[in-house]
């Protein structure tokens, strides 16, 4: 090789490795980059866990920093700090989720680290019974907490035994997203679709269960107290007549004296009447 | 001689009305037929929220359900009064029973909300004023010296049966859903068809004879004896109207703590259960009152109207007492005034109807109840929405409380412009006056032949005297 070549060759080499050491510093110092703790895992209600994070390098002018919660903006947490901090105060199943640290910038789009506190599925919301007509449609829900979001199974129970539903009839529907669940049944069957029904949340950190009562109500339900009243009215009202017909032939002197208010002072035939009678008997 | 005597009451009293016997019977079918009415009425609220979920109205449009059946109540009670006095109270009061049950029975297929009004409004309304005004009336011709006792006892169901009844309205909605509740209601409701048979079938009409004798079929004969089975007459007299108009003056005011009494605790800071309390114990004294004040005014120390009027101070007064005592915070002074105000204001409600009789007889008693609460119906429903009113305007509640004790106090005021108001002896009721008044003359003389010629009627010799002095005694004592 010509040595003017080789030295020529080298020069391109050691420049290239530097140029493309230097554009990798170049490119991590034009990103901040951001010291955040851990993810939690929540295992002990009411404990206190402080989420932290630091902004260690930026090459533009840093405005403020916040806090933001499953995509939404904590209130409050606004801040022209480097290092911020968010305390979660006595934790319970609604602190777990998706927390979001962010920088904002004069002159540079914002930048952002995540946290993930995690807990067990906790069901918080669900109608322990349902009464509904047959015919009508049920609507059974259950909404829980806990972080990542649980998959959610329905039963039924069966003879004491958890089955799965059975949907051979087709109008049993079910729609889960995220931490919500309901299950829809149309048409409701007198004779299949009362009784016990569990739902159920599972994620990698445990499951929950709930229970939830279902009555259908037949049409003709209240027709049988309602027959029970009118008897027992029947049978009241028969009992005062035969008492009365039976006490008639002995209180008629008597009766004259309590039918209606007795007059006095009043119109005077009505005591004509009172005095002819008493005279006759 | 009876003149010396030296107890209140008037003397025609003694003669009417055999206390005991057959009239406890009827205390009992006062009893459960008012609760079925009243106390029925009271408790609908927990209908109106199925209501508003099914027919997804607005909470007023619903109201004006209970409006309408208190209302109708109202109306007909002249109504049935009427037919009490021109056929048989028994048939009267089976059939209001019949138009009550079948009024929640017809309401329990309804589809729209005017279906509701027309049949737990109207219909049932018109069976409530045919039951209420006729049993009231039959009970009190059938006591005498313990009226207002039975009185009393009878009105205490109110209370009771709302304290019963709503739970079990509850538990009856959440079994069989609303429609099959009220169908069930309806049933129970016939129950006051067999309140009714136990009252006696009535032998004479009370209509007068005098009118009948006359043409017959003449359209002024007619309107002469609707008329008076009305007791229109009632209206041309003074005491009656001064009578019923303190009543409805008392009526303005009367209702108004019980539709803002926790509306108000909850504005002065207290809590749900708290202000629900409140109402509750004024419920309880209000049922302790009623018995009270029935047992008291029977022990005959001081005339009855005496005794309403000092009911109805007191129940003034404490009603303007009830926003100064949340004005310092303080529950135990709100909890205070309000049992002594439902104390006040059951004991002045035995009273009111027992009074009646002593300004009108009892034989015009019926006709009476009737029209007084006719014209009472009026102020109820002035009387509540105008304390809403003032409540929009002024922001707080002092003022309805207020104006609602006013009104009160001047009902007061207005009772004590009774005839013979500051004697101690009740005056005579009043006479129907008679079409004819020369043989008014005539049959005085042949009663005085009658009773002079028989020696086994006592009552006789009452009423001579009677007739012939028609000024009442003064105070012996």
């Amino acid at each position: 090789m010509i040595p003017g070549k080789r030295r020529a060759a080298v020069m391109f080499f050691s420049v290239a490795i530097f140029g493309a050491l230097m554009l990798q510093s170049v490119s991590s110092q034009n990103e901040p980059s951001i010291a955040a703790s851990e993810s939690i895992t929540v295992s002990v209600e009411g404990d206190s866990y402080t989420l932290q994070c630091n902004l260690t390098s930026s090459h533009s002018a840093q405005q403020e920093s916040y806090w933001m919660k499953n995509g939404e903006e904590i209130p409050e947490t606004r801040s022209p700090n480097k290092n911020t901090e968010y305390l979660l105060k006595k934790t319970k199943g609604d602190s777990a989720g998706v927390y979001m640290c962010v920088f904002t910038f004069a002159m540079a789009p914002a930048a952002n680290a995540t946290i993930e506190v995690k807990a067990a599925p906790h069901i918080t919301s669900h109608k322990r019974s349902e009464n509904k007509n047959e015919g009508q449609l049920a609507v059974l829900y259950c909404k829980s907490v806990g972080y990542p979001y649980p998959v959610w199974t329905w039963r039924k129970l069966d003879n004491g035994i958890p089955r799965e539903i059975d949907n051979s009839t087709g109008r049993f529907f079910i729609s889960s997203r995220d931490n919500y669940t309901e299950l829809h049944i149309v048409n409701l069957d007198i004779n299949l679709d009362p009784g016990e029904y569990h739902c159920n949340a599972t994620n990698m950190l445990g499951s929950h269960d709930e229970m939830i009562v279902l009555r259908v109500r037949s049409h003709l339900a209240p027709l049988w107290p309602l027959l029970g009243v009118l008897a027992e009215i029947i049978i009241l009202i028969v009992i005062i007549v035969v008492y009365e017909k039976r006490k008639k032939p002995d209180d008629l002197q008597d009766d004259d004296d309590h039918a209606g208010p007795v007059k006095t002072n009043s119109t005077n035939n009505h005591k004509d009447k009172n005095l002819r009678q008493r005279n006759t008997n | 001689m009876t003149n010396n005597k030296p107890k209140v009451e008037g003397r025609s009293d003694e003669a009417e009305g055999p206390d005991g016997g057959w009239g406890w019977v009827l205390v009992g079918a006062l009893f459960v037929s008012t609760s079925l009415v009243f106390g029925l009425m009271r408790s609908l609220g927990i209908f109106f929220v199925e209501f508003v979920q099914y027919f997804e109205e607005s909470a007023q449009a619903i109201s004006w359900i209970s409006s309408t059946g208190l209302a109708a109540q109202q109306f007909f009670s002249p109504l049935g009064a009427a037919l009490c006095n021109a056929y048989d109270a028994r048939v009267v009061v089976m059939t209001g029973g019949v138009l009550a049950g079948l009024g929640l029975i017809l309401a329990s297929q309804a589809t729209c909300l005017v279906h509701l009004y027309l049949t737990m409004g109207l219909i049932s309304g018109l069976g409530w004023g045919l039951i209420f005004t006729p049993m009231v009336a039959t009970v009190m011709a059938h006591f005498t010296r313990r009226r207002t006792l039975v009185l009393g006892l009878g009105f205490s169901s109110i209370g009771l049966s709302s304290f019963a009844f709503n739970p079990l309205f509850q538990l009856l909605v959440e079994m069989y859903a609303w429609r099959g509740a009220l169908l069930i209601l309806g049933g129970l409701s016939l129950n006051i068809v067999a309140c009714g048979a136990l009252i006696h079938p009535q032998r004479h009409s009370k209509a007068p004879a005098k009118v009948d004798s006359a043409s017959r079929s003449s359209c002024a004969s007619v309107l002469n004896r609707v008329s008076s089975y009305l007791e229109l007459s009632l209206l041309l007299e003074r005491p009656y109207i001064t009578y019923t108009l303190a009543v409805t003056l008392l009526n303005v005011g009367y209702f108004v703590p019980y539709f803002h009494l926790v509306a108000h605790s909850r504005q002065a800071g207290f809590s749900e259960y708290q202000a629900a309390f409140v109402m509750s114990a004024a419920g309880v004294t209000d049922i302790f009152g009623r018995v009270v004040s029935g047992w008291f005014s029977d022990l005959r120390h001081f005339r009855l109207i005496h005794l309403l009027t000092m009911w109805t101070t007191l129940a003034g007064v404490f009603i303007m007492l009830l926003p100064v005592s949340s004005l310092s915070g303080s529950y135990t002074a709100l909890i205070g005034i309000s049992l002594l105000y439902g104390f006040c204001s059951g004991a002045l409600t035995s009273l009111v109807f027992a009074v009646v009789p002593k300004i009108v007889g009892v034989e015009r008693m019926m006709g009476g109840l009737g029209l007084l609460q006719l014209i009472e119906s009026g102020a109820g429903l002035l009387g509540t929405p105008m304390s809403g009113l003032l409540k929009d305007i002024t922001g707080n509640y002092i003022a309805s409380f207020m104006v609602a004790g006013s009104f009160v106090i001047l009902s007061t005021l207005t009772m004590a412009t009774l005839p013979h108001y500051f004697s101690c002896t009740d005056p005579l009721p009043l006479q129907r006056r008679s079409l004819d008044d020369k043989d008014e003359g005539l049959h005085s003389e042949l009663k005085l032949m009658n009773s002079v010629s028989s020696d086994k009627n006592h009552k006789g010799v009452n009423d001579l005297t009677d007739e012939v002095t028609k000024y009442p005694q003064d105070c012996v004592g």
